[in-house]
């Protein structure tokens, strides 16, 4: 495993678009993080007659959800889309298996790689975020339990990122890995929940990246990461069974 | 080592493009894998190191290849010139190869200075002709210095002078102990680089032997009588039960080996003999009249 683990890092990490793409992620985030404290700070500015705001425990958890935003974690995401569909898009997947014959490994291997590279992209994110929210000294957001806060935040974009992984190693096409969480989460999930609500009332609940998304903001917490992870959990069942089963 | 592939099948659809095919590759000679196109013989390379689902088993060593600790010490495959990452440098792609076995970077320089790519070690392949691509598989698949090469079609693209190369090293390679498996369509090429033959036509087996063996079950080997009283030869040698028959102007194809029989025949009956030459079908003719009607893509035979 340590093989795989070792090549799929030189593989990950020997293309520019992987820096790149954290480079872009880093500077969403704190290009977010400053309109939002823009936008808070006019805001403030108007209701407490310009009163200021100062640092509170709520900064981090918010420059987390920063830093999971939806337009940074497409961004992200697209590392983990890579981390398969440039295998396929290139024929090298062909190579690869050639030097791991177990598919297990190579699947394993390129999951944790890209989930590694992920979290590294998502905490530089929100330290960024952090730090254009801290000089600005705006911040809102609940300070109870900053950590659970962040680690769930986490969570929510390493699901979103897997799904992302998952749906490239089903279709085999790289954009379509980043696209369509990109459509559900943010076009199809909205649609749903407003026109079907009336007629299906936990349909909202079950939707993956609404689940999720309440799940990062603790709103049903464990209801919600359940719904979330068991929806990453088939994604990737379904991706890995396609990827062992099929002809490379 | 030995490499036993042993009831190797494959359908696409209603397609049976590889039909239980068995064949054993030995250590020490340049094993030549021919067949027409779409004869199968990519998708059993293919088969054979797992990457497609199929029946039957090939084991390396006596053991499949998944269950070896290192695969790439066990064989390196080069299945197509394009099979890289045009945005990763040339050294990058062979540094992340070399991490299944951990092997040095002073390896990886010695590799593409060996295939002649050192100047474009920094360089991203992506502007890399065919030929250059090529030898970055090669790089690629000697990298971890394997007990067996799997080759599909490695002289594509290569200008003469690397195809002399290329031959060069893999009759060295194999000569070093190992086994070499290569696929080609330049059956010239194959001819003076493969000792050994496997031979297969809609994805069965024609033939598993040595190409010198394989050359002479040709009807192509036969022996050129040229005499300026061919008529009267041709009913001597007919009279001893050797038949020939009109070749040219003046000359006559028999269907024998033996050129001293014909000598002699000639000698007895006083015909004078201008050319007595012993003519062998080359690999190419073989495999042609082996193959024949046998081509999936074959073509109408007209020109306009």
């Amino acid at each position: 495993m340590s093989a795989a683990l070792r090549y799929e890092w030189r593989r990950i990490s020997s293309i520019r678009s992987t820096w790149i793409l954290i480079a872009i992620a880093v500077a969403l985030s704190s290009g977010l993080a400053l309109l939002f404290s823009f936008l808070l700070g006019s805001t403030a500015d108007g209701d407490s007659d310009g009163a200021e705001i100062t640092l509170d425990a709520g900064l981090i958890p918010v420059s987390a959800q920063v830093a999971a935003n939806l337009l940074v974690l497409v961004v992200v995401s697209t590392i983990a889309a890579q981390a398969i569909g440039q295998d396929y898009r290139h024929g090298t997947i062909r190579v690869t298996l050639t030097e791991f014959p177990n598919r297990t490994v190579v699947f394993s291997s390129k999951i944790i790689i890209a989930l590694a590279v992920i979290t590294v992209a998502f905490v530089l994110s929100l330290v960024a975020a952090a730090i254009v929210l801290g000089v600005g000294g705006n911040t809102t957001g609940n300070g109870d339990d900053p950590l659970g806060s962040i680690v769930r935040t986490w969570l929510y974009a390493l699901g979103f990122c897997a799904i992302a992984f998952a749906l490239t190693a089903i279709t085999r096409i790289l954009a379509l890995g980043v696209v369509i969480p990109l459509v559900v989460a943010a076009v199809l999930e909205p649609l749903a929940s407003s026109l079907l609500t009336n007629y299906v009332s936990w349909l909202p609940d079950a939707l993956p990246f609404t689940a999720g998304l309440n799940f990062a903001n603790g709103t049903d917490a464990l209801r919600a990461g359940l719904v979330f992870g068991g929806w990453t959990f088939a994604a990737l069942a379904v991706a890995y069974v396609m990827f062992t089963r099929r002809d490379a | 080592m030995a490499v036993e592939a042993r009831g190797l099948t494959k359908s696409f659809g209603d397609k049976r493009a590889v039909n239980n095919l068995s064949f054993t590759l030995e250590p020490g000679v340049v094993t030549g894998f021919l067949g027409p196109n779409g004869s199968g013989k990519s998708t059993t390379m293919r088969l054979m190191l797992g990457l497609d689902h199929g029946e039957g088993t090939t084991t390396w060593d006596g053991k499949r290849l998944a269950a070896h600790k290192h695969a790439t010490q066990v064989v390196g495959a080069h299945l197509d010139a394009r099979f890289f990452n045009p945005n990763r440098t040339a050294r990058a792609h062979l540094r992340m190869l070399g991490a299944e076995s951990n092997v040095s970077n002073a390896r990886v320089d010695e590799v593409l200075d060996m295939v002649g790519l050192a100047a474009e070690a920094k360089k991203r392949p992506k502007t890399f002709s065919l030929g250059m691509g090529q030898r970055l598989g090669l790089a690629g698949a000697i990298l971890a210095k394997p007990k067996a090469l799997l080759l599909d079609e490695p002289a594509n693209g290569l200008d003469p002078q690397s195809i002399q190369w290329l031959r060069d090293f893999l009759k060295f390679y194999a000569s070093d102990g190992n086994i070499v498996f290569v696929s080609s369509h330049l059956l010239t090429e194959m001819q003076q680089m493969a000792e050994h033959v496997v031979v297969i036509s809609r994805g069965s087996l024609i033939a598993d032997e040595s190409a010198k063996s394989f050359i002479n079950r040709s009807t192509r080997n036969d022996v050129l009588v040229r005499s300026p009283r061919r008529t009267e030869l041709s009913k001597a040698l007919q009279a001893v039960g050797i038949q020939a028959k009109p070749d040219g102007d003046d000359g006559l194809a028999v269907a024998a080996q033996d050129t001293a029989a014909i000598g002699d025949v000639a000698f007895a009956n006083n015909i004078a003999l201008h050319e007595l030459t012993r003519r062998s079908a080359s690999l190419e003719e073989a495999f042609l009249e082996m193959t024949a009607n046998q081509q999936d893509y074959a073509t109408g035979g007209g020109t306009k």
